[in-house]
């Protein structure tokens, strides 16, 4: 029973921007009214919010989905509950330590606002397909990894159908993700296929901290030169015995970790250098980023919000990146990241190709580069982790065989994409989706 | 567990790495209050009781309501009707057993009125959705008990932070990419001594390539010096030269990895060590002078400073040298050049904190305060805020007018704010709260925006109709996204105000929700 | 929403306009109607069943499929992803430089490869040194990972096959690909780096003596016993 229709006045704020025009609305919205509750039906009825993650941001970003009247919210995280996290993931307590974020994180959720149910699902992204994704009108992220960022974006941009130029609007989801470290933050709105895209940006991210491995091994200065050591040196010579086998290292087990301390220490010592502490080891092992509530807060709100004016067209929107430094007083930046041109992701249009299956790729190919709609000179294929035919030196010999195989012999699927590289395509690649024709 | 300090250590670790156990144990040690259990209100305490501040109270008198289940996730299904400021107070402290937290369930309008000696022992006061009148009466208050005053609202789409104490010190600022104090143009002895001794030419190749930069630039100066009068190059066309000059003495340009740092940082290099301007602000800060057995260990360590800067005529040495390629030994030894001669300093500015501390009859400061001053001189911070009264009675009009003249400011919804809160003074509700009072509020609202900016002199068409009605239509709504997001920033800045490190907004911060962005400026 | 929709209004408008030029270029009268939609926009909500249902049809362009059975790891796994992609563009488009060879265990894995490099000059001409590369997932952020599998008397590679070179770790940048690492390979057997040294004792006997340097590395690469190692035989 859904109690919540008893309450006529819990969400009057809500109410006020679903019912109300106002100067800054989109233009396409049209208020709510007694009758036609179109919008609050969709917020707690036909929509559906994927958020990935149940951390930092995610607990954030659950709280502020449930208090925004959305009902169906889906939350993945295959992690655990550790007591690091107990600082700023307040849907968990110390008693939780252990257990599945997400679940954790739902149940708090679901018993805490009443009437909303958010289903946890504790397992990796990539374990989910196609249909599941597509159920979503928003999906909101609080990741920090590059690579999972990486590939949900990916896997957005994949869903968006685009017609030879034309997309279509009702298979573009958004992706809101938010990323924090220490008093920093960004949230930025990506419309796959429309606005840029994750992978539009990787080459802009901050490169990771690495030391020559000279250095390391050989005129270390720091003490973060001795840790380092410890792991790629010290971990695989087989002269220092360690309390565990060193193939099995896991740098969240005390004990390994205190190996590394003890190990870093001592050569640190060796070379007169101070200021090796377990802290220190633990946070160059682990790569640690510092991680407070507040910058959590600002950055899952941010995004919330968005996704809250998207599912109602109630106001403005974000335009498309929103970048928070909170060391020096309160810096906010707003600015579009524009699309990048030949983006591997979002830059390269998907376009079909109608073609019988027992077609040959010898003669494949040769439609392909008689087709105005590109421009190939010297095409290589790949399709479906294998090697199609490869131009270069290094794999034609062993792709040339292919030639003479068709289409159906080479497991091309009806639907599978082909993706191609050519040195003179402006962007990375292009990718061609088969389409298959009877054959007569 | 910590040793010092009783902290969890284990738990805390994350926010460690940013503030340490000293501002750990500050936050543990203060006492905040909040007047209005609102959204805005708890989610800023919630992101201080995570953290693990020492004791929190809340002043409100209302009941929860069915609109508090809608914005507000400190309130349950079961807690309707319950005293407001009881219920988000119980459900806060869930968060963190360490943290103590107490409930006052009176109108903070009334208790300002009538009571507000009650303020007297918080280190800070949060204030959300107080009217105009009584805020003032508050803040005058507050000021004058050098209280912290912060003001926060969630209205809307639009958010509103503004803070307020009437002195702020800060000396670990913390500075995102701070300068290096390295004294290559001016080295001293010691430096000089270790940088003339090292023979280039008895080196082989690999010895050769892992000579610190410095120490090649500081040989390398001399040099040029003794061909060039005495002097540095101080053109433009005599720093290209010397350029040419230093890259000429590598052996391998290509491959000495040291001679390309010289050239990466050579601009840097040839910058005399120069006192900051915000620490030159506060070694001529009067207070330096008028010390008193009362004065703050701050101010004595300013006065000592500014002592040590007239007779050296620069700032301690840092002492720290950043990575750069040496070998092992070379690099260790550089170092320690650096950390006996920013020893030494510390030696130095201490005796002057003795004398002074003599002289005016005041206790020791403990050595650890001593040494951070120091190592932090030339990262001192220190701030004066206008009081909410100052900003109504001496309002900075140039500011204000220069702001929204400007496309897209977000000046205006300040003005608007503002208006609004006269609107609530003026009627005892808030525009557009009421559907059927919309038109009229809409009119009632835009007349006292311009009766707000003639009496700041600014042209009325400034601000356009837009947003006035754009904030009759938010009706005083208080959305969640917008409550939790201003509740972040704020929970921020009152950490650096209990910390004392980073450097704090000063003083006004507007949050536009509409399309996600944000201004500040000093009102 | 309201900018997906502004896209579907603009591409329809397109639409629009394109068929009215070619209709007025067969009516030769254009009768200019209006693309805006008069009636007032309603904002059509559809169940979220419903939204799945419309996708899944749009993507797929037959009902002729020979992969009705199709799992849901294989649908994303068949996807390439795009540190494949840009693997599978470095890989194709370089220009392998004289002396090295790319070998593919499985020509299918662009991913993992061997490289084997045959110096055409300098001391260890002749000879052929062989390197494990591997792209990791996050290529072009993160660099390629290379092993040196063969055991090799060197400066800036040490017994263990680790190799030390300056784009692999602190100077790499997105930039940078496949062939520049290959070519910064080579060059460590063309111009060896003695004053970044990996292997310190060859790297110190290199500049003190460079005759006793050089005559271990023949005696190395001829499968001698050097500095108490047995090394493989590379050169008769």
């Amino acid at each position: 029973m859904d109690t919540t229709n008893d309450l006529p006045n819990r969400w009057t704020d809500i109410g006020k921007m679903i019912k109300r025009n106002g100067p800054f609305a989109s233009p396409d919205f049209v208020p709510d009214t007694k009758t036609t509750p179109t919008i609050m039906n969709g917020l707690q009825n036909d929509f559906k919010v994927l958020v990935i993650g149940a951390g930092g941001l995610g607990c954030e970003i659950l709280k502020n989905l449930a208090l925004s009247g959305f009902k169906n919210i889906d939350v993945i995280d295959m992690d655990t509950i550790d007591v690091s996290n107990l600082n700023r993931q307040f849907l968990f307590r110390r008693k939780d330590v252990g257990k599945s974020k997400a679940e954790v994180a739902a149940a708090f959720i679901n018993s805490r606002i009443t009437g909303c149910n958010v289903t946890p699902y504790k397992c990796r992204i990539q374990d989910k397909d196609d249909d599941y994704y597509r159920q979503f009108k928003v999906v909101i992220a609080g990741l920090d990894s590059i690579e999972a960022r990486r590939w949900i974006n990916g896997q957005l941009v994949n869903l968006v159908v685009c017609d030879d130029g034309n997309i279509d609007p009702e298979t573009v989801i958004p992706l809101i993700d938010g990323g924090t470290e220490g008093f920093k933050g960004q949230a930025r709105v990506i419309l796959p296929k429309i606005t840029s895209c994750f992978e539009c940006s990787i080459d802009a991210f901050p490169p990771p901290t690495t030391y020559a491995v000279c250095t390391i091994a050989n005129t270390p200065r720091l003490p973060e030169h001795c840790i380092q050591w410890a792991l790629m040196f010290g971990l695989e010579d087989a002269k220092l015995p360690k309390p565990f086998d060193p193939k099995q290292f896991d740098n969240d087990n005390p004990l390994h970790m205190n190996w590394v301390f003890e190990t870093a220490k001592k050569r640190a010592e060796d070379h007169n250098i101070t200021g090796v502490t377990y802290k220190l080891t633990q946070g160059v092992s682990k790569n640690i980023i510092p991680a407070i509530a507040s910058t959590n807060a600002i950055i899952a709100a941010a995004c919330c919000n968005e996704a809250f004016k998207f599912c109602t067209d109630s106001s403005g929107f974000l335009n498309n990146y929103m970048m928070y430094n909170g060391l020096n007083g309160v810096y906010t930046y707003t600015f579009e990241y524009e699309q990048k041109e030949g983006c591997a992701v979002c830059g390269t249009n998907v376009s079909t190709f109608d073609i019988s299956p027992s077609t040959t790729l010898e003669v494949f190919m040769e439609k392909l580069m008689e087709d105005p709609r590109f421009q190939f000179k010297k095409p290589s294929l790949r399709s479906n982790g294998r090697n199609l035919y490869m131009q270069g030196t290094v794999l034609n010999a062993a792709t040339k065989p292919n030639l003479t195989k068709t289409l159906q012999e080479l497991e091309v699927l009806d639907d599978d994409e082909i993706t191609i590289t050519d040195p003179a395509l402006p962007g990375i690649a292009c990718r061609i989706k088969v389409h298959y024709l009877q054959d007569n | 567990m910590s040793q010092t300090t009783g902290t969890d250590t284990e738990k805390y670790d994350r926010q460690l790495r940013l503030w340490g156990e000293e501002g750990q144990a500050r936050l543990e040690k203060s006492s905040i209050c909040l007047l209005n259990g609102t959204a805005t209100g708890a989610e800023t305490l919630k992101n201080l009781v995570l953290p693990g501040i020492g004791a929190f109270t809340i002043v409100d008198n209302q009941k929860v309501a069915e609109s508090d289940l809608g914005n507000n996730f400190f309130v349950e299904r079961q807690s309707l009707g319950q005293n407001r400021s009881k219920v988000v107070c119980e459900l806060l402290r869930e968060l963190n057993d360490r943290v103590k937290g107490s409930s006052v369930e009176e109108d903070p309008i009334h208790l300002i009125n009538t009571n507000i000696s009650f303020f007297k022992d918080f280190n800070l006061v949060i204030a959300n959705r107080i009217p105009e009148e009584p805020l003032l009466t508050l803040s005058q208050y507050l000021y004058e008990n050098n209280i912290a005053l912060v003001v926060v609202n969630s209205y809307g789409f639009i958010g509103y932070l503004r803070l307020s104490v009437p002195e702020h010190q800060v000396i670990e600022s913390k500075p995102d990419t701070p300068m290096d104090d390295l004294r290559i143009s001016e080295p001293f002895k010691e430096l000089e001594d270790y940088a003339n001794s090292i023979n280039l030419e008895s080196l082989n190749s690999q010895q050769h390539s892992h000579i610190a930069y410095v120490l090649l630039l500081i040989k390398f100066f001399n040099a040029w010096k003794s061909t060039h009068g005495g002097k540095l190059p101080e053109t433009r066309p005599e720093k290209e030269e010397f350029k040419k000059f230093f890259i000429s003495k590598s052996r391998n340009y290509k491959d000495e990895l040291n001679f390309n740092e010289g050239v990466t940082n050579l601009l840097k290099a040839f910058q005399p060590s120069r006192v900051p301007s915000d620490v030159d602000q506060i070694l001529k800060d009067p207070k330096t002078s008028e010390l008193t057995e009362n004065s703050d260990d701050f101010w004595v360590l300013a006065a000592a400073l500014k002592s040590f800067v007239e007779e050296h005529k620069k700032l301690p040495l840092h002492g720290n040298v950043p990575d750069m390629t040496a070998d092992t030994l070379g690099f260790i030894k550089l170092q320690n050049i650096y950390q006996d001669k920013a020893n030494e300093d510390l030696s130095d500015l201490t005796g002057r904190v003795e004398s002074i501390l003599s002289k005016i009859g005041k206790d020791t400061i403990p050595q650890e305060y001593i040494k951070k001053f120091c190592k932090n001189a030339r990262f001192l911070h220190l701030a004066r805020y206008r009081s909410l009264n100052e900003e109504r009675t001496q309002p900075r009009t140039q500011v204000i007018t220069g702001e929204l003249e400007q496309p897209d400011n977000l000046m205006v919804f300040y003005i608007v704010l503002r208006a609004v809160d006269k609107f609530f003074t003026l009627y005892n509700r808030y525009p557009g709260f009421n559907d059927e009072d919309i038109d009229s509020d809409q009119s009632l609202l835009k007349n006292i925006v311009n009766q707000l900016l003639s009496e700041l002199q600014i042209p009325t068409d400034l601000v356009k109709d837009d947003y006035v009605n754009e904030f009759t239509r938010y009706g005083a709504s208080e959305l969640h996204n917008i409550a939790s997001l201003m509740g972040g920033i704020t929970s921020q800045e009152i950490i650096k105000l209990i910390t004392h490190q980073y450097i704090p907004l000063n003083n006004t911060y507007i949050f536009n929700g509409i399309n996600s962005t944000g201004a500040n400026w000093k009102l | 929403m309201f900018r997906l929709k502004e896209l579907k209004k603009q591409q329809e408008q397109q639409q629009q306009q394109k068929q009215q030029q070619t209709t007025s270029q067969t009516n030769g009268d254009a009768s200019s109607t209006t693309t805006a939609t008069t009636e007032p926009t309603e904002v059509k909500r559809q169940n979220s069943n419903d939204l799945k249902e419309i996708r899944r049809q749009k993507s797929k362009d037959s009902y002729f499929s020979l992969k009705s059975k199709q799992s849901a790891e294989s649908s994303t796994a068949r996807r390439a992803n795009p540190s494949e992609l840009r693997a599978q563009k470095d890989i194709d488009e370089m220009e392998v430089p004289e002396g090295c060879k790319v070998n593919f265990k499985d020509t299918n894995d662009i991913c993992n490869f061997t490289l084997d490099i045959t110096p055409i000059d300098g001391l260890y001409q002749s000879a052929t040194f062989r390197f494990s590369i591997n792209i990791p997932s996050t290529y072009p952020y993160n660099p390629p990972k290379v092993h040196c599998d063969t055991l090799v008397y060197h400066p800036n590679i040490d017994f263990e096959g680790h190799v030390c070179l300056n784009i692999l770790r602190q100077d790499w940048m997105p930039v940078l690909n496949i062939g520049t690492v290959i070519f910064g390979l080579m060059t460590l057997f063309l111009e060896p780096n003695p004053d970044d040294p990996l292997n310190k004792e060859a790297a110190a006997l290199m500049i003190d003596n460079k005759k006793q340097f050089e005559t271990n590395v023949k005696q190395s690469l001829r499968g001698g016993y050097v500095v108490n190692r047995q090394f493989p035989k590379l050169l008769s």
